[in-house]
């Protein structure tokens, strides 16, 4: 990430933070619903700063066995976005999407892979649009990278890139799913503090 | 018979979208990224082009103007998950005839196919 600032980031700043990512979660599970073709639900969305010693505790510690989606957030501001599930969950959500009865998915091949990142290209895309239509930023992502490893492998890469230029990172997490089928899984947002300041400056201009 | 190529480099939305058409009695030919799909229009001369925007190698906005270089009448429709009016814009202005965001309908993509091909 490459717009470090030394500037703290303010309340203000955290405020609109939380409202815009919050309405661009809401748009992100309306994309997995039509995707899927049935309603997912979102839990509580929370803002919060973690610090980046604890950051794999977000996804459940670092021994943790997750199947993730990661992509990168680059244009006018940049960040870092992460589709968690546990495994089984993983396997129940491609068996959805492919038209599969439950249980038929046991494995990630190439094109359970593939489903799994275009799930994560549908909420990613939709999450995008609320903070580009709101901001007026062209903010664009990344392909997919599809991983199944520990947490603490999954996300070192994202700490030590946050690293440059903060000891802590903003996240906006949520859980989501249904209750005829488990698909409950964890969306994490890291933003750079350029990416929230575009927000809170274009909230304060509206 | 109508040749269409579809671009995306995920495996599972290639498979989908040629399902789709191939039932509808099109000719589908595949590219999983940009620099494959300019490739792939100049072997193949589809009628019209479905492209993602989102991919490795190369974007599907870097490969809508080089196909649209190499061929200024190329009928190309962005089939994309971004839907920033930005990008929306970009891609229009760049020479896209349509622009459908997924998760798509598939009346609405084969209502896109029927405007490029008419």
């Amino acid at each position: 990430m490459s717009d470090a600032s030394a500037e703290p980031l303010s309340e203000s700043d955290m405020e609109a933070w939380a409202q815009v990512s919050g309405a661009g979660m809401a748009n992100a599970l309306r994309g997995l619903s039509k995707m899927l073709g049935q309603e997912i639900a979102t839990g509580v969305v929370s803002t919060r700063r973690v610090p980046l010693m604890e950051a794999t505790e977000l996804l459940g510690g670092p021994e943790a066995a997750t199947a993730a989606v990661y992509f990168a957030l680059s244009g006018d501001a940049q960040g870092h976005m992460v589709l968690v599930y546990v495994p089984e969950v993983a396997f129940e959500l491609v068996d959805m999407a492919m038209g599969d009865p439950p249980g038929t998915t046991k494995d990630l091949g190439e094109m359970e892979r593939s489903v799994l990142g275009e799930v994560g290209n549908v909420m990613g895309g939709y999450f995008l649009q609320t903070l580009g239509d709101t901001s007026g930023m062209s903010l664009r992502m990344s392909p997919p990278a599809v991983m199944m490893d520990m947490a603490g492998a999954v996300i070192d890469a994202v700490i030590a890139d946050i690293m440059v230029f903060s000891d802590e990172v903003v996240v906006v997490e949520t859980e989501f799913g249904t209750d005829q089928r488990r698909v409950h899984g964890t969306f994490l947002v890291m933003p750079s503090p350029t990416l929230i300041r575009g927000l809170s400056k274009s909230r304060r201009a509206a | 018979m109508t040749k269409i190529l579809i671009v995306d480099d995920a495996a599972f939305m290639r498979m989908k979208t040629k399902k789709l058409l191939a039932a509808m009695g099109y000719d589908v030919v595949e590219a999983s990224n940009g620099a494959e799909a300019v490739d792939t229009y100049k072997r193949t001369k589809p009628d019209c082009v479905l492209l993602d925007i989102t991919m490795p190698d190369m974007d599907g906005l870097t490969a809508l103007k080089l196909l649209l270089a190499l061929d200024p009448n190329a009928r190309v429709t962005m089939l994309t998950a971004m839907g920033q009016q930005t990008i929306v814009l970009e891609a229009l202005q760049s020479g896209a005839v349509d622009f459908i965001v997924k998760p798509f309908d598939s009346a609405r993509v084969l209502a896109a196919v029927e405007k490029m091909v008419a």
